[in-house]
């Protein structure tokens, strides 16, 4: 498969820091790729992001995007690739209302007045934030922020989208707002998504999930491989989708339950079958 | 917190309104400076005259514009009173020691007033008529002339437009703070000067730490959709001269020479 995302033996640490938060680290990421990074907090996740996008510079190591190296000189070129959406709705809301806070990219790109307005009510409609053009943030639920910021990044076309922990302070009903847009958008633009997150849910979603532990993959395969080893996930301080926690509570009252990751809906099949038997 | 005027936007669609913001931004000012011209009551009375009609035409009711001289008030009434008691000339109406009502005191101190009046009006016209953003665009094309002297035009139209966009933020999360930690047994309304001093701390240190938070977010999302310093830019939004842009400016210069020829009478 096509690799869209390339990271070579990666080494970064913090200024601050004494030891690497990554040591010769190694990640591909395929072109129209749904890529899910888990791990506790202070894992890395969010570093990788941003090493992604070129917004921290590692000490040593290859980034490529695209069949490009990044370096100093193609990091504004490259980063025209990438959309960020990052976790808190108010303070990544540039502009003083909806429509200028898409626009605010495409005029960094120096985009031409008549094709920036197209591409912003395009957007706009896209997320179906239209008729809240005018609106200032103050005027927003997060949810809608977020849709928001998701129109601002596909205003500007890239190929790779990175949700840094994009829904996490949104509640449930935002959060599979935003999901859902941006699972529609993914297949329809051929974009590929790199989403950090805590939500198991939201993993669940993708074609393979990384599981990070401390700057190092720890597993890296598809969310039934993956959530199937509920303990070791447990261990880790991450959840496990609900599925596998119902298999868990029926382990304990000593019901024999299947080994692989079942769906919820495949889960409940298990169940009503089970008891047919019976 | 919403008793502020400063920065309210009444949404309309009155010709006030859709005057381009470059416009009525230097039509305010131009008319603030006018106000200094008039030194009779004819002329007093076509400013009134002309405020009131731009007032008509913005459509918007008269006790917005009261809100706006209200916090103001004890200022203008302690003007006025220095000038109706300390002004010399005219009729002696009444004297004691140093104080005095005299005839050109009393004129000088309604002209303090109206005088006062007028500018707020104003002001309070141009806030409420134009949204904070139009006026900070506005700012920074009539700044663009500064440019040559390498003044940073559109940096510091940005920090404005941002620090706009920041201020009901900040707002809600000041009132946010302040009920935490008056939910932790803080008082912010009780006790002597210093005391009160002492309580606004723990309401102003956090309210700093997360500015740079989010400063710093901010920041990184700027980066991240490719903003790299004010060159090279395009703009979403471009101001028009409209014809009726240029009938505001002769209806600002047919008060000029009225002005000018009420002033000589």
């Amino acid at each position: 498969m096509e690799k869209i995302a390339e990271i070579k033996n990666l080494n970064f640490k913090y200024s601050q820091q004494d030891s690497w938060l990554f040591h010769d680290f190694n990640l591909a990421i395929n072109r129209y790729e749904w890529l899910a990074i888990i791990g506790h907090n202070g894992s890395g996740k969010s570093t990788l992001a941003r090493l992604i996008d070129g917004l921290l510079v590692p000490q040593a190591g290859e980034i490529w995007i695209d069949q490009q190296k990044m370096s100093s000189e193609n990091v504004w070129q490259l980063r025209k690739k990438i959309g960020m959406v990052f976790q808190n709705p108010e303070n990544q809301f540039v502009g003083a209302n909806v429509a200028d806070d898409v626009a605010f990219g495409l005029e960094n790109q120096a985009v031409p007045y008549e094709k920036m307005h197209q591409r912003v009510a395009a957007a706009l409609k896209r997320v179906n934030m239209w008729e809240f053009s005018e609106q200032e943030p103050a005027n927003l639920s997060g949810g809608q922020k977020q849709r928001v910021a998701i129109a601002g990044v596909i205003a500007l076309k890239p190929k790779i989208v990175i949700l840094d922990e994009a829904t996490s302070m949104l509640d449930p009903a935002g959060r599979y707002d935003v999901i859902s847009l941006i699972k529609e958008l993914k297949e329809q633009e051929g974009l590929t998504v790199i989403s950090i997150t805590h939500d198991i849910d939201e993993a669940s979603l993708a074609d393979r999930v990384v599981v990070l532990d401390d700057g190092k993959i720890l597993d890296a395969a598809s969310p039934a491989n993956v959530f199937s080893q509920g303990q070791t996930l447990t261990n880790l301080g991450l959840d496990v989708p609900f599925s596998e926690k119902v298999k868990l509570a029926l382990k304990q009252q000593d019901v024999l339950t299947p080994s692989e990751y079942y769906t919820e809906q495949r889960m409940v099949d298990w169940i009503c079958q089970s008891i047919l038997k019976k | 917190m919403n008793k502020i005027l400063l920065g309210r936007y009444l949404p309309g669609s009155s010709l006030i309104h859709r005057l381009d913001p470059r416009a009525k931004l230097l039509l305010s000012f131009y008319f603030i400076i006018i106000i200094f011209l008039a030194n009779n009551w004819s002329s007093y009375f076509l400013l009134f005259f002309f405020m009131a009609l731009t007032i008509l035409l913005a459509k918007i009711k008269i006790g917005f514009f009261w809100k706006g001289v209200r916090p103001l008030i004890w200022l203008i009434l302690f003007t006025v009173v220095l000038q109706i008691f300390f002004s010399t000339g005219g009729t002696v109406y009444w004297h004691w020691g140093i104080l005095s009502v005299t005839s050109t005191g009393l004129v000088s101190g309604i002209y303090v007033f109206c005088r006062f009046v007028l500018i707020i009006f104003m002001s309070t016209l141009l806030t409420l008529t134009t949204p904070p953003l139009e006026i900070a665009g506005a700012m920074e094309s009539l700044l663009k002339p500064l440019k040559k002297v390498h003044f940073p035009v559109y940096e510091v139209s940005l920090m404005l437009s941002i620090a706009l966009r920041f201020v009901p933020t900040l707002m809600d999360e000041a009132l946010k703070i302040m009920n935490a930690q008056r939910s932790r047994g803080v008082n912010f309304d009780q006790g002597s000067l210093m005391q009160r001093l002492k309580a606004v701390v723990p309401l102003l240190i956090p309210l700093f730490v997360s500015a740079f938070n989010r400063a710093e977010d901010l920041a990184t999302a700027m980066e991240a959709r490719g903003y790299h310093g004010g060159e090279g830019r395009t703009k979403y939004r471009v101001h028009q001269w409209l014809y009726h842009d240029t009938l505001s400016c002769l209806a600002f210069l047919a008060l000029t020479i009225g002005m000018l020829l009420l002033r000589n009478w």
